[in-house]
Order: C-alpha cells, then structure tokens, then sequence
C-alpha cells in the first residue's frame, strides 16, 4: 500500500508551523514496505497527520491517496472496508468502549475477522501484563492498561498499514519495549508498513523520520 | 455485543409512550375502517330490483304547472329534455343515465267474465326501462312483435294498497304476490284510429319503482304503430350514480328542482353523514399515529445522539453503516410488529361489540372483513417502519461523517 500526501495543508496548523514542517505542502509518499517515525512537539498536528490518513479529518487542502485514488473520492462503505483490512490504528484517544470489559473490547473487534484465535489474544494479554483483568470494565482500569488494550485490538486485524498515535505515552519503558515488538512482529508478519507519531524523536533509529 | 454498546440510553418510557400512541392510532383507523366497511352493505339495498346505485329521478311539479295544465292542453308537461339529460350525463357524479319510456297510446285493462276479478275494467299506462335495468327474477321478460302476451311488473305499494285499503274496505278478497300473479287481463291498446288485444299477467313486484313496467321492446313498438309520438320524452329517468351518497349529486338534484324517492335519498344521506363521521374518525387516528410518528422520531434522534460516541467508535473499528444501523432498525420493526398485534386485540373487541348488535339486526358474515381492514393497517405499518429504517440509516451516517 502505498499513501501519498501531495501539498497537503489541513486547517487547523498555523503557517508559521507548515513552513517548518516535511510533511504539510510537500509531496511525501508511505510505503508499506517500510516504518515510519513521525515526530514532532505537542500541537504541531502529529494526530490531525493520523486522522487525516485514517479518514477522521476532511479539513485539509491538497490530497491524500491510497494507491493513486484520493481519500476524497472513498466513500463511508469504502472506509469501513479500509478499516477492516487495510489500516489498523491506536489513536491517540484509544475509543475504547468504557461500558464494556477489556475481552469484550478486543472481542468486537476481533470478531469482525476472527483474525486472531482465543489462545492468541490470551498469549498477548499475558505478554503485555493485563491478565486477571479481563472482565474489568474499560473505564475501571488506568490509561496506561487501556492504551495496552487499545494495543491488542489494533492487532486483531489484518493491515497494511499499522496507524499508532502516540500509542505507548503511558507505559513504561519495559511494557514500551514488550508492545512496540509485538507491534512489529505483527506487522512483518502481514508485510505492513507502521506509522508511529511520538514527541521523541530517538524512540527507535531503524525507523524513518520527518518531522511534523 | 454491538448491541450491548448500541442499547446504552435506551429510555423504556419513551418507548412505551411511543408504543401507546401508535397503538391507539391504529386501532382506531382500523376500527373506523372495519365498521364502515361492516355497514356499508346494510345502508346498500340490495333486495331490489336495482342495482344499489341507481336513483331515480323526476321534475316536480308544482302548482302552477296544474294550472295551466287544466288552462290549456297544450301546455307542456315537465318533461326531460335532450339537452337536460346531456347535461346530467356530463356531471363528474354520473356514470349513466337511462330513461324511463312513456306509452303515446291509449291503454285498457279488463278480465274476462268468468275468472277471479270477474268483470274488472281499467284504463292504464305502461312505462319501460332498457331491459338491462331490470334485474328481474322473471326469465322471460322480453317482447316481440306477434306476441300476444306482455309481462308487467306492478309496485309492491299497489298491492298493499289493495289489500290493505280497498279489499278491506269493499269486502273482497285479499291476495298474494303469487296470486295476483295467476290472474290473466285482457290489454286493449288504441291509437291511429286502430286497436289491438294483448294479454298480460303480472310477473313480479317490484319495491322500488313505482310504475307498472312493461318490456322496452314493447312499448317502442306501441308508439311507433299506435302512438302519436314515437319518441316521447321521459318524465322520469335513472341515474346510475358513482356513488349514490355523494353530496354533489344531491346539490345537483336540488339546484335544478328535481325529484327524487325519498326514502332513497335519506339512505343515501345517512351513508353520507356516516361517511363524514367515519372520515373524521379516520383523521383523528392519522393525527393521533402522526404524533405517536412524530414522537417516536424524536426519540430515535435522541437515541442516536446519545450514541453517537460509541457509533462513531464502532465505524472507527470498521463496522459499517449497514451494521451499526441493523441493531436499531431490527428494534424498530419489533416494536411495530408487537404494536401491529397488540392493537388486533382491541379492534377484534370493538368489532365484536358492533357486530353483535348487527346480528340482532338481521345482519350477519362479517368474517371476511377484518382481513381487508387488516392489510391496509399492516400496509401502513410497514410504510412507517420504511420511512423510520431509511431516517436511521441517514442519521447515522451524518454521524459517521461528521468525524
């Protein structure tokens, strides 16, 4: 897969911030061949960058593509399509269902595709420590717990694009390590590019960096 | 488990009162319905020699048309012209119209001197009506030239009159439809200068017309070859209305001063009245399920709103438009379905209740009915449920775009 960006400009960046910026009027292409760091300070529009990509935002000049076709031109049938099987995403805002238990949250995912097996999604809730917590409803458990489950969901699909939107902000530096293999190893698996926003532009030196 | 996030803010008052309202809506417009369709054939007189619909009509005649009736011979009587009855046929209301045939000739009636009625003279008329109005009983109700006998159909009222009235009062005998029907007369008809003898023998009683009816054929024949006119104009003629009880036709009958059985016209006028009751009916119920709509929308919309986190979530996972809508509209077409049910129960305990009081009037077979009420309420239903699924589906996808 591959997504191109051609002098986009999305309005909520001041100009000041564009001018600074690889990615906003410039022409950038994502493949899915390779991983991608994207980093920036806060409110330099590294989630407006994501949710651009991933269809939440229309309020940009120029154009985004996938594979040559204009995401303007992808209608809601489409995405919802896109969004089964092409990108997989943890934003930033998790959208985790609060009335709904951690295994209910990955569970309505999951069982979209039935991508993943039941000892599978165990084996990952065991990896990343929320074993025993299964049943506990979403909003009952801390960020850093949701963020793990919002891991573990992303993963339950197939992709060609992993989207993570500051996806470890609240996890250690171990559970950090754990989630980011994980993620890797899945994405290799399905031969899929990734796309990591984060504020520290060290956090892995394999990956391709611009700066918002 | 779609469901389980869909349900959240669900408000079973809201949706009970929803319930409620479009229950008694229904029940009402399927009640007005089911009675009137029930009644109708009461007010359709259908023992008749007519057809339901036919309404017979003649010019009055007043006063001053005696006057100068008695004054001068010569003076036209109140008669249909040809440009009286295009007129009729052109009105909205009229289907067709037939004329009744009048005789131009000089009629007698006699029996023989041996018979019952021994010695009975009378000097007569005959009227027709193109056979295919009579829907007579009698077979052989036709006349050709060379026949010697003529059928006559004779006013219910006549006989009464005579039984009632004169037999009573002379001391004769009185006598039943069948025997008045035995009794042979002889019918001399003049004109031109020449006569002819007939036979006749009365063949039917007929409730509603009140002449005595003799075949079409007959009576174009007299006046072609003993009458002085051979196409007299008709004082009476029939109206083969649309619908007898609309008061176009009613408004028509009175502007232009005619005629018509009284009894007939107040039939039609309680058809009429009822038809304007039962409307009104009708349009409270509409009101009544417009507003049930009307709630039932709002509650959705709120319902939807309510949601709208956790549908935009869901869309975000990749469910799709199609599936997130399904939950919402499977619970709308079950709450119709059990409102659709539910409101039978106490249409079938209204019906009951009028129906058992028809039976005491004689009149019975309402079974088939409640199927014809049925369907138009389960076809309305359905429109409903359409027009509620299509508003889910465009609500939620506003929302999906909206991210």
């Amino acid at each position: 897969m591959e997504i191109k960006f051609s002098k986009v400009i999305p309005a909520p960046i001041p100009e000041k911030d564009i001018k600074q910026s690889e990615i906003w009027s410039r022409d950038i292409t994502f493949n899915s061949t390779s991983k991608y760091l994207i980093y920036a300070d806060s409110g330099k529009g590294k989630t407006t960058f994501v949710n651009i990509i991933f269809g939440l935002r229309k309020d940009f000049e120029g154009r985004v593509s996938f594979d040559g076709k204009a995401i303007s031109e992808i209608n809601l049938n489409e995405f919802s399509e896109i969004h089964q099987n092409r990108l997989s995403i943890v934003p930033q805002g998790l959208f985790l269902f609060h009335e709904l238990t951690m295994i209910e949250n990955i569970t309505i995912k999951n069982k979209l595709q039935n991508h993943l097996t039941q000892s599978q999604i165990d084996n990952m809730i065991d990896k990343l420590g929320l074993k025993g917590f299964e049943n506990r409803k979403a909003g009952k458990m801390s960020f850093g717990q949701r963020q793990r489950v919002a891991i573990i969901r992303a993963l339950c699909q197939r992709f060609e694009f992993i989207l993570l939107d500051e996806a470890f902000s609240h996890l250690d530096s171990n559970n950090t390590k754990i989630a980011w293999e994980l993620i890797k190893e899945e994405a290799d698996k399905q031969n899929a590019g990734i796309i990591i926003t984060s504020l520290d532009q060290e956090f892995d030196k394999d990956l391709i960096k611009y700066r918002v | 488990m779609i469901w389980k996030v869909l349900r959240n803010n669900i408000k079973p008052g809201q949706l009970a009162g929803t319930f409620l309202g479009i229950m008694l809506g229904l029940t009402i417009l399927m009640g007005a319905l089911s009675f009137y369709l029930d009644v109708k054939p009461i007010f359709d007189d259908k023992e008749s020699f007519w057809k339901d619909e036919y309404i017979i009509i003649n010019k009055k005649i007043e006063l001053t048309d005696t006057y100068q009736q008695i004054n001068d011979e010569n003076t036209e009587k109140p008669l249909f012209s040809k440009e009286e009855i295009e007129d009729l046929k052109k009105q909205p209301f009229v289907k067709d119209v037939a004329q009744f045939s009048n005789c131009s000739f000089m009629i007698s009636a006699s029996t023989s001197n041996d018979g019952p009625l021994a010695g009975f003279y009378t000097d007569l008329f005959f009227e027709a009506v193109p056979d295919e109005y009579v829907d007579v009983n009698y077979k052989d109700w036709k006349w050709k030239e060379n026949d010697e006998f003529v059928p006559a159909i004779l006013p219910k009222t006549y006989l009464n009159l005579y039984n009632f009235g004169f037999a009573q009062s002379q001391n004769l005998p009185q006598v039943s439809e069948e025997g008045a029907g035995l009794v042979k007369f002889n019918i001399v008809i003049q004109g031109k200068g020449k006569r002819q003898k007939f036979e006749t023998r009365i063949v039917g009683f007929s409730e509603r017309i009140n002449t005595i009816l003799v075949p079409k054929s007959f009576v174009d024949w007299g006046n072609e070859n003993y009458g002085e006119d051979p196409n007299p104009r008709p004082g009476r003629i029939i109206i083969i209305a649309k619908d007898p009880s609309s008061p176009e036709l009613f408004k028509y009958i009175e502007d232009h001063n005619y005629d018509l059985n009284k009894s007939e016209l107040s039939n039609s006028k309680a058809l009429a009245f009822l038809k304007i009751i039962i409307t009104i009916v009708l349009i409270i119920g509409l009101i009544i399920i417009a507003l049930a709509f009307s709630l039932m929308i709002i509650s959705i919309q709120l319902l939807l709103h309510r949601n709208n986190e956790n549908i935009s979530k869901l869309n975000i996972l990749g469910y799709s438009l199609k599936e997130i809508s399904k939950p919402y509209q499977i619970l709308v077409i079950i709450l119709f379905l059990i409102t659709f049910l539910t409101s039978l129960i106490p249409l079938s305990i209204f019906r009951n209740f009028y129906s058992s009081n028809l039976v005491l009037l004689g009149y019975e077979n309402f079974n088939k009915i409640l199927l014809s009420v049925m369907s138009p309420g389960f076809v309305f239903i359905i429109i409903i449920v359409l027009l509620l699924i299509i508003m889910i589906r465009n609500s939620i996808r506003r929302i999906i775009s909206k991210n």
